[in-house]
Parts: C-alpha cells; sequence; structure tokens
C-alpha cells in the first residue's frame, strides 16, 4: 500500500524542481533589480555626457563672444577717438569680418542717444531698453539681453550684447553702453546637433527662462507642442526623472557659465523601458526554459533511479504474494543492480531451500507409508502362523501358546494405535517377542538377552527400529552357528544420548557386506517388518538429526554389533 | 533508453527553436512601430504655394514617425484618385491628405472615408477638408512681411489675422493618423491666428514670422 | 508504444509552431510598394536648378521598374538651416535614394556621415564638394558641371567676338576690352573654377578689369551690385562676364531699365528666359551646361544605385558644357 503523499517517487523530483524554480526567480528578480538600475544609471551617465559636451560648446562661444566684444572695446574703443575716421574704416572692417556673427555695432552715451553705429541698428530710444539698464547696472560684465528677430529681413534672431564702456569723445573720455547684435545661429547649430526628436532633444533657457533655442519653437508657436519639463528642470539639481503624461523623462540641466543660462536636456525613459522590458522578457523566456529543461532531466534522472527500486517493490510484492517464479530485472545504476541482484540470489536461495524441504517432506511421507506397510508384513505372518499351526499339530502346545501371543504382542506394538515413536520398554518388548518367536521358529538355535538400564524405559523411540537389525543379526549373523549363537541387547546411556548396541557373535561381515546392509533399500523381505538398516538409520536421522543414527561394527569370525545412537526424547504431545 | 533519447532530441530542438525565435525579436529594434504610412499628393511645381504646408507635413511625419507617399500631379481625375486610393490602401496606408487640389482636380464629388483635402475652395467637393475658417478681418499667410509687422507693434495698423498654413499642415497629419482607426475622418477648420501689439511684444510667435 | 507515439506527435507538433512562428515574425512587416527618393535642392528660385528640377522629375516618372518611384522636393530657399532640418526629416523617412543639391557644400561630411549611418545612397549634384568627402561612402556620386570648361567656353566666345568686332566692341577706342566680372557665391567651387577658366583663357586678350562683383548667383543683388558701381565704369563696360544666367540678367536688367546700349553680356547655364534674349540679339551669349546630360547621367546613377549595383558608375561625372549663341 503506497502512500501517495510520501512516495520517494514524487517527492524528490517536487524538492528538486521547487528549489530549481525558486534559485531561478531569485537570479532573475535579482537580475531585473540590477538591470534596471544599470540601464538608468547608463541613460543617466549617456545624457550626462552629452549636456557636458553642449555646454561646453556653448560656452566656448560666448568666450568667443566675450572676446569679439572685449576686442572691439580695447583695441578699438578706447584707442580712437569716436569721431576718427580711420576708426570708422576698422570698425567697418570688423564688422564685414565678423558679419556672420554680428549684425551691428553701435555705441550709445549714457543718455540714450547713438554716438556711433555700424551695420542694420535702429536708433530709437535706447535708454528704456533692458540692455541699457543691464549694461549701466553691472558696468564689469558683457550683459547678454533678450533675444528676437532680425529686422527687417526677418532672417533669424539676434542677441543684444551690451557692456559699459568708456570711450573718447573729442579727447574726452566718456561712459557709454556698447551694443552688438550677436546672430544667435552659431549657437542654434551647436544645439542643432544634438539632432532633436520628440523623444530625445535639448533647449536653451536665458537667466529669465525664456528659450534661447527650443527644436519645436515653430510647433510651440503654433499651438501644437507645449514645453513641460521647465518646471521639472529649474527645480533639480542635477538631473530628475519625472513622468509626464504616463510617460518617464529623463531631464537634466546645466547651467552655462558667465551668461547663467540654463541648458535642458530631455530624453524619454519610455524606448529605454521598451528595450529594458523586451530585454526582460527574453532572459525570462530563456530562464523559463533552463528551468523547465533543468526540471525534466531531473525527473528523467530520478525515474532511473526510483523506477528499478518500484520495479523491485513489484517483483517483492509478487513473490511474497506467493509467486516464487518472479525475479527482478537486473537493471539499474550502480549498486540498484547489485539490489536486483541480490535479491534474486535471495530468491533463487528461498526456492531452493523450499524445494529442499518438500523433498525433505516427500521422503518422509514415503518413509511413513513404507513403515505404515510394513507395520503389517503379511509374509513374517503366514510363516509364524505356519509354525503355530505344525506346533499345535505337534502338540507342542506350549510353545504354540507363547509364539501365539509373542505374535500378538508383536503386532500390537507393531502398531502401537498408528503411533511413530513409542516408549524404549514397549520397543524392547517388540524387540522380544520377535527374538521369542524367531527363537521358537528357529529350534533355539540362539540365546539372547537383554540388558536395559531401567531408567531409560520412558525415552522414546522410533518404532521398528531395533527389530531390523535383529533380523539382520539372525540371518546373517546367526548363519553357520549351532546352538552357540548369542544376541545381546543393551540399552545403556552415554555422554547424554541413549545407545542401543545389537550384538550377535555370528560370522560377522565384510566391509562390503557392510555397506550392503547400510544402504540396501529393502522393499519388502519373508523375514521380518521389511525395512532394512538403511531405512531405520535414516528414520531416526530424519527425527533426530544426522548426528544420530545406526552404527554397525563387525569382526569376522567374532560378531557384529550393530549400535542405534539416538538421544533422549521424552513423551510429550509434540511427537506426533 | 530509445524512448528518453528521442525525447530529449526533440525538446533540444525545441529550446534551438525557441533561441532563435527569441534572438529574432531582438534583433528588430523596430518591431514595436508598425510601418506608419501616409499619401500626400502636392500640386507639381507649386514650391512657394506649399513651401508652409510641406514643412508642417515633414514635421508631423518626422515627430511621429510616419513615412510618407509623396506624389506630385498637374492633374488627377476621380479614377486616378481612384486607383490612387486603392493602391494605397494596399500599401498600408492611413489614408490620404491632398493639398490645395484645386491646382490638379477638377470639381465634384469626391466620397471617401480616408482622403483629406487642404484646400481653400473645393471643400465641398470632399468629405472632409481642411482649411481655414472664414473671418471677416484681412488675413495673411506665412511668410509675413517685416513691414506689416512694424506697422502693427507700433499701433499704426489694426491687427491682422494670419493663417497659419503650417499648423493646418501639422493637424492635417494629425487627424488622418489620429483616425486610422474609425471609418472616417473629420473635418478640420483652424481658426486665423490674431496678431496685435500684445502678441508681437509677447515675441512668442517670433518663430512663425522667422523665414 | 503507444504512448510514446502520442508523445512525439505532440512535440513535433509544438516544432512546427515554432517554426511558423520563426516565419511570422520574420515575414511580419510587409514591403513597401513603392520606391522612396528625397530630392533636396539648395534654392528653386534658381532659374537653373527649377528647369533642372522639372527635367528631373519628367525623367523620374519614365522610369519603368517594378515599383513606382515616389520622390519628395525639399527647397531650402538658400538656408543652410533650413536644409539641414530637411536633411533630418528625409534621413528618418527611410528613402531608398537621395538626391541632395547642398546649400552649404562644406557640410557634404555630415551628410553623406548620416546617410552611410541610415544605410541610403546619395547623390550629389550641382553644389561641388571637397572630393576627399566622397570617400566618405561607397554609395555616393557626384554629378555636376565642369565649371572650369564652361568658364573657358566663355573667354573663347569672347575671343571670337573680339576678333570678329574688334571695332565696334571697343566703345571707348582705348584698344583694351573693359569688362565687369559678376561672380557666384563666395568660395563656391563653381564660381572659383569658371572665373578661373574665363580668366586663363582669355589671357592674351587686352582685358581691362573695371570691377568684380560678388552677387550670389542671384538675380536682384547683381542687379543691385551693378548699380552701385562706378558711373564711370558702366559707362566704359563693354563686357560683362557673368558666372551664370540670373546674374547676367540682373546685369540686363540694369542696362534695359535704363534704356542704355547693352554690352556683351556673357552668361553660364542657357536658361529658358537667357536663350530668348540671346535668339533676340540682345544678349550675345551663354555656356549650356547640359543640364539634360547631367540629368540622364543622375537617371542612371539612381537606377543602377536602386538595383544594388553602386559600383556600375564612376563616383564622379562632369557634363560637357557647351557655348550657345546666336
Amino acid at each position: 500500500m503506497k502512500n501517495k503523499k510520501l512516495s520517494v517517487r514524487v517527492i524528490l523530483p517536487v524538492v528538486m524542481s521547487v528549489s530549481i524554480a525558486a534559485c531561478i526567480i531569485t537570479s532573475m528578480m535579482l537580475f531585473s533589480y540590477l538591470f534596471s538600475s544599470y540601464f538608468e544609471k547608463d541613460a543617466v551617465e549617456k545624457v550626462d555626457r552629452q549636456i557636458s559636451s553642449l555646454t561646453q560648446s556653448i560656452e566656448k562661444e560666448i568666450s568667443s563672444v566675450n572676446n569679439l566684444v572685449n576686442e572691439i572695446y580695447y583695441q578699438d574703443i578706447k584707442k580712437y577717438d569716436c569721431d576718427n575716421a580711420e576708426f570708422k574704416t576698422i570698425m567697418k572692417q570688423q564688422l564685414s569680418n565678423e558679419s556672420d556673427r554680428i549684425n551691428s555695432i553701435s555705441l550709445y552715451d549714457m543718455d540714450g542717444n547713438a554716438v556711433w553705429s555700424f551695420g542694420d541698428a535702429k536708433n530709437i530710444s535706447v535708454s528704456s531698453k533692458s540692455w541699457f539698464k543691464n549694461a549701466e547696472r553691472n558696468i564689469e560684465t558683457i550683459q547678454y539681453g533678450r533675444r528676437r528677430l532680425v529686422e527687417p529681413s526677418l532672417s533669424g534672431y539676434v542677441m543684444d550684447v551690451s557692456r559699459y564702456v568708456e570711450y573718447i569723445d573729442h579727447g574726452y573720455m566718456k561712459p557709454g553702453i556698447l551694443l552688438v547684435e550677436y546672430y544667435t545661429e552659431p549657437i542654434e547649430s551647436i544645439l542643432e546637433r544634438y539632432s532633436n526628436q520628440l523623444s530625445a532633444y535639448c533647449y536653451l533657457m536665458d537667466e529669465s527662462n525664456n528659450f534661447i533655442y527650443h527644436p519645436f519653437e515653430l510647433r510651440m508657436a503654433s499651438g501644437l507642442y507645449r514645453e513641460k519639463t521647465v518646471s521639472a528642470a529649474l527645480k533639480s539639481n542635477n538631473y530628475v526623472i519625472k513622468s509626464i503624461n504616463h510617460e518617464e523623462w529623463l531631464i537634466e540641466r546645466k547651467q552655462i557659465g558667465y551668461t547663467g543660462w540654463n541648458i535642458v536636456v530631455v530624453n524619454s525613459m519610455s524606448n529605454l523601458a521598451i528595450e529594458n522590458r523586451r530585454f526582460h522578457n527574453i532572459i525570462w523566456i530563456i530562464m523559463l526554459l533552463i528551468g523547465a529543461v533543468m526540471i525534466l532531466l531531473d525527473i528523467e534522472v530520478f525515474r532511473n533511479f526510483t523506477d528499478p527500486v518500484y520495479r523491485l517493490l513489484n517483483t517483492m510484492e509478487e513473490f511474497g504474494r506467493g509467486d516464487y517464479e518472479t525475479r527482478a530485472k537486473e537493471e539499474g545504476i550502480g549498486e540498484l543492480k547489485n539490489l536486483s541482484a541480490n535479491f534474486n540470489i535471495m530468491a533463487d536461495q528461498l526456492q531452493k531451500q523450499m524445494e529442499e524441504i518438500r523433498q525433505n517432506e516427500r521422503e518422509k511421507q514415503k518413509m511413513e507409508k513404507k513403515l505404515l506397510q510394513s507395520q503389517i508384513n503379511p509374509h513374517f505372518l503366514y510363516n509364524t502362523l505356519d509354525s503355530i499351526i505344525w506346533m499345535i499339530h505337534s502338540e507342542e502346545y506350549e510353545g504354540a501358546a507363547e509364539m501365539v501371543s509373542s505374535l500378538a504382542k508383536f503386532f500390537r506394538i507393531s502398531l502401537s494405535q498408528g503411533k511413530d515413536m513409542i516408549p524404549l520398554g514397549k520397543e524392547l518388548e517388540h524387540a522380544t517377542s520377535y527374538l521369542k518367536i524367531q527363537n521358537i521358529r528357529f529350534k533355539d538355535k540362539f540365546d539372547f538377552h537383554v540388558e536395559a538400564d531401567q531408567k531409560l524405559m520412558k525415552y522414546l523411540i522410533p518404532k521398528l527400529s531395533i527389530q531390523p537389525l535383529l533380523e539382520n543379526a539372525i540371518y546373517h549373523g546367526m548363519e553357520g552357528m549351532y546352538d552357540d549363537g548369542e544376541i545381546l541387547i543393551s540399552v545403556y546411556e552415554e555422554d547424554g544420548n541413549i545407545k542401543i548396541d545389537v550384538a550377535d557373535n555370528g560370522l560377522g561381515m565384510t566391509e562390503e557386506k557392510l555397506e550392503y546392509i547400510m544402504h540396501k533399500q529393502v522393499v519388502s523381505s519373508k523375514r521380518g517388518s521389511g525395512i532394512g538398516v538403511r531405512n531405520v538409520n535414516e528414520r531416526i536421522q530424519l527425527i533426530y538429526g544426522k548426528q544420530y543414527g545406526i552404527t554397525i561394527s563387525s569382526e569376522l569370525d567374532e560378531g557384529t554389533t550393530a549400535t542405534i545412537i539416538i538421544p533422549k526424547m521424552e513423551e510429550t504431545d509434540e511427537t506426533e | 533508453m530509445k524512448q528518453s533519447k528521442a525525447k530529449h532530441i526533440i525538446l533540444v530542438v525545441i529550446i534551438i527553436c525557441m533561441a532563435i525565435v527569441s534572438i529574432l525579436y531582438m534583433r528588430n529594434r523596430d518591431y514595436a512601430q508598425k510601418n506608419k504610412r501616409i499619401a500626400v499628393v502636392y500640386p507639381k511645381n507649386n514650391q512657394t504655394m506649399i513651401q508652409e504646408v510641406q514643412e508642417g507635413i515633414q514635421d508631423y511625419a518626422y515627430d511621429h514617425h510616419i513615412q510618407c507617399d509623396i506624389w506630385y500631379k498637374e492633374t488627377m481625375s476621380s479614377n486616378d484618385l481612384d486607383t490612387l486610393v486603392e493602391e494605397e490602401h494596399k500599401n498600408q496606408s492611413m489614408g490620404i491628405l491632398l493639398v490645395y487640389p484645386e491646382k490638379y482636380m477638377k470639381k465634384g464629388k469626391y466620397k471617401y472615408g480616408h482622403v483629406l483635402a487642404l484646400t481653400d475652395t473645393m471643400q465641398p467637393s470632399f468629405t472632409y477638408s481642411a482649411s481655414f475658417s472664414q473671418v471677416s478681418d484681412d488675413t495673411v499667410r506665412l511668410p509675413v512681411d517685416f513691414d506689416l509687422l512694424k506697422e502693427i507693434k507700433d499701433g499704426q495698423r489694426n491687427p491682422i489675422y494670419l493663417e497659419n498654413t503650417y499648423k493646418l499642415g501639422y493637424k492635417s497629419m494629425e487627424m488622418i493618423e489620429g483616425c486610422v482607426n474609425k471609418s472616417h475622418l473629420s473635418n478640420i477648420r483652424l481658426k486665423p491666428d490674431k496678431i496685435d501689439q500684445g502678441v508681437l511684444e509677447k515675441g512668442s510667435k517670433a518663430s512663425l514670422f522667422c523665414d | 508504444m503507444k504512448k510514446i507515439g502520442k508523445y512525439k506527435w505532440i512535440l513535433l507538433a509544438g516544432l512546427i509552431v515554432c517554426l511558423l512562428l520563426t516565419a511570422l515574425v520574420g515575414i511580419r512587416s510587409k514591403e513597401d510598394q513603392y520606391i522612396h527618393v528625397g530630392i533636396a535642392v539648395y534654392d528653386l528660385e534658381d532659374t537653373f536648378m527649377d528647369s533642372f528640377i522639372s527635367k528631373l522629375e519628367n525623367e523620374i516618372e519614365k522610369i519603368t521598374t517594378q515599383k513606382k518611384i515616389s520622390y519628395e522636393i525639399c527647397d531650402a530657399k538658400g538656408d543652410s538651416r533650413r536644409q539641414n532640418k530637411q536633411l533630418q526629416y528625409m534621413y528618418t523617412q527611410n528613402y531608398d535614394m537621395m538626391l541632395v543639391n547642398l546649400v552649404d557644400p562644406s557640410h557634404a561630411a555630415s551628410v553623406l556621415n548620416n546617410a552611410k549611418e541610415s544605410k541610403i545612397p546619395v547623390i550629389l549634384f550641382n553644389r561641388d564638394i571637397a572630393e576627399k568627402d566622397l570617400k566618405i561612402t561607397n554609395n555616393v556620386w557626384y554629378v555636376g558641371t565642369d565649371a572650369r570648361k564652361a568658364g573657358e567656353i566663355q573667354g573663347e566666345m569672347l575671343h571670337q567676338i573680339w576678333n570678329k568686332q574688334r571695332n565696334s566692341l571697343d566703345k571707348n577706342q582705348n584698344g583694351k576690352l573693359d569688362y565687369v566680372l559678376v561672380e557666384g557665391e563666395e568660395d563656391h567651387y563653381d564660381t572659383i573654377r569658371r572665373t578661373k577658366g574665363f580668366l586663363e583663357n582669355s589671357k592674351d586678350l587686352p582685358l581691362n578689369t573695371l570691377g568684380t562683383l560678388s552677387a550670389s548667383w542671384n538675380r536682384h543683388l547683381a542687379y543691385k551690385k551693378f548699380s552701385q558701381l562706378d558711373e564711370n565704369a558702366i559707362r566704359n563696360t563693354e563686357a560683362v562676364i557673368c558666372n551664370n544666367d540670373d546674374m547676367a540678367l540682373g546685369v540686363y536688367d540694369y542696362y534695359s531699365q535704363r534704356h542704355l546700349t547693352l554690352p556683351i553680356i556673357l552668361g553660364i547655364n542657357n536658361s529658358q528666359e537667357m536663350n530668348e534674349k540671346i535668339m533676340s540679339g540682345e544678349i550675345y551669349g551663354t555656356v549650356d551646361n547640359n543640364m539634360d546630360d547631367q540629368v540622364y547621367r543622375i537617371i542612371r546613377c539612381m537606377k543602377s544605385g536602386l538595383n544594388g549595383y553602386p559600383k556600375k558608375y564612376k563616383k564622379v561625372w562632369y557634363s560637357q558644357p557647351f557655348s550657345v549663341t546666336k
């Protein structure tokens, strides 16, 4: 009866699978977490580098504009009187040299009147303009103002770059404000190099958070786009990842030196997220596959171990139920094969032993049958009856009466109510009865004596054990003896065992004869019971064991002694 | 033994297949973006007229990763339009934008679910059209002359109304993409933007005037 | 046995499903039915470019390949930034071929690099670029004019007329051919080469340079700059050699507006208007840069590029100019 829950076949693979799955899931989660943070860090770094490089380029451009303004101031304005003709040509030259960067150069006095101006500049009242006021307030630095469209061509944007100067007017040093209208194009081209798209773009704001450059300006002016990252950018210290409209955006801001402008780079994290997710999915699938394969493999491997065991189990059950022919298949890894092999060996042994027992049983049966058969030997009976009739006819009534009585006793003890083992006393009686009968028949050819230890009379002995010996003694030993044959039966104890000697002083027998008697199978004999010495020996050995039995010693012309050795066995109910 | 060997081999083959599938999956990085397509028809040899609209269309296509099938037509009959609609449908385009069909088509009744006509005069000929709604005042289109702007800024002129053709082009594309899953489009009527002193001072629309 | 068989069938079915998935994944995106070509022009207001592109359009429509060709024309109106924006748009459109007429030839490298990255073959035309830039990718051709030869032909034409009508030509009878040179865009290869070609080929003429103007290929600018010349110079001008027709017409405008007698005006391009004026005798002559040949060459390179034979045609090709006079 298999307790299904605890079956080895199920538990071990399940445990293995669960542990594999647990390993894989934990490693996946760890991996996921590490991976996402790595990706994010990587993205931030990339944007970092981009913003640094853009910042550098813009700062370089600003520095060159500063240099230009300062050059105009220190090399030209400070040197020449503003009315000087040479000054004018030099300025015109400057302007045409830098015509792709500068739209105009003008100088205003502190009241806002133009002192001179070169290029397409406007001369309307400038004292209210912010660039004027800023330059007035901060006399050390160059001021960068708002940008506006170039007029009148509207072909681009310019920025008012102003600074406080001191110029020479007719020999007098006067304070003034220098204004340079600077095309923002160089800055725009720097920022355009970023290849702006909706998912990754950069823009530049001035100090008042107006856009100096924005890639989607046209869309913004048409109301098709709104820049939503300005506040997040300004709040952030370095970078921030904000969620706008259910999408994640990486916003990084950097302040440009000198001007206080802010450059902002915005990258959509959703592309990253998609890549991330896809990568994750692939790894998950691969990991799941690996897990599935591993689980399958270990189930397979386990099958290889548990199947032979289960087969053996089945075989054993069958065997136990009585099918003793079944053998286990000797297959399996390593020791499992040995297990099956050894089981088979044990089964073989068992079968053999059972065969042996059966064999022994059969023998015993046979013997008992024979015993039964021999209990009534007709030939002996006829002979003895014949003798009795002859004696009656001969009017030897005493002898006849004696014979009849001995015959009765003989057959009564022979039967012994079907018992196999009888007390030694009775057996001796049986033997003496036989002897008396034979004695009378053979006309006192021999003498017999019984010397028995009375104490041993109660012990059991298989019936019809002594009589075959007496048979042999009479027919082999007493041949050729005339009136001086002697048969002696002794029963004594030796070494805790009972010994019964049947000695005669006859001719003795040769070794061969000895052998013959010991091993002769007697089927039936007219002379007695028909049981040979061999049978008696076998019976004794079967009942008591191989260490007991009959031994015969003989000396030619001296005599023969057959000895029965049996253990002491008391009468109990078991002897049946 | 044989049975489990066969099982193992099949298992290995399945694993290889899945590996191949996932590699292919990863390799094509644009798998998430289906090829979006819109067909646009311009009048031939009318670059100045379509310049702004073209820019609006191009900006939308750039922003939303749309591929454009561009056609320049001198004349287009009703049958031509039919064939075009069919062919573009085969090419999986989301719709057709006819830019100023008055230049190459005759007035008629063109009924299509996904054809949008960007037009000034042919609104009745098409089921769906994109144009500017009428305003009583003067309207101008880009590019705007600087002197005009100056006059408005200085207050010497009344505010004008600007028909933003760039925006019209952009919005038309937006409409076609937006209605790809619906059975039909809708009309677009853009209101012209008011350009007055305040707007010019603020400068937020400056980029519209920048050439 | 039966169990194994069923198992095997299930696994086999699973295998087939996997293979089908693989195949489907590959065929997923349907092919485009058209070939796409992007054309970026530096300025369609340049009459030469206008007629060039018209002819190009006609020739493209005549091409019979298995797929129809859809092209888009982007006009940069002379603005390099606008062209940049248009080019950015064009890269994302995944064209099969790009024809680019650069506003700023110094941007050639970035265009070719981007095209290389997007794997688009490019034909640059009519705005000469540095030869080194052409080495960036194999998938590029340049089709242009032999600007130097054009200038030389101008010189030849001047020779002809000087030899034929020396007396009537030399208005002020100073034995010298007084002329004004009107050049195209500064730093432009065509400007440099055409001028050089002309000057070299007219070395042996008794030339007297009255002025050198730079008018950026533009008719109005030529008009304006010419009018800024010294009065004296204008009066003495016997010939005006212009790097292109539009500028020549600008000078013509100046003269015809003031109803002055026209000097010998030479241009380059053989634009329609120029041709008319030559046939009517007002303008002396021009050089035809064989626009048709250029267009045909572009078409051929385009076809071979689209069919995948980038090496079939030489990378750099100039058309052969010829003179046009009455």
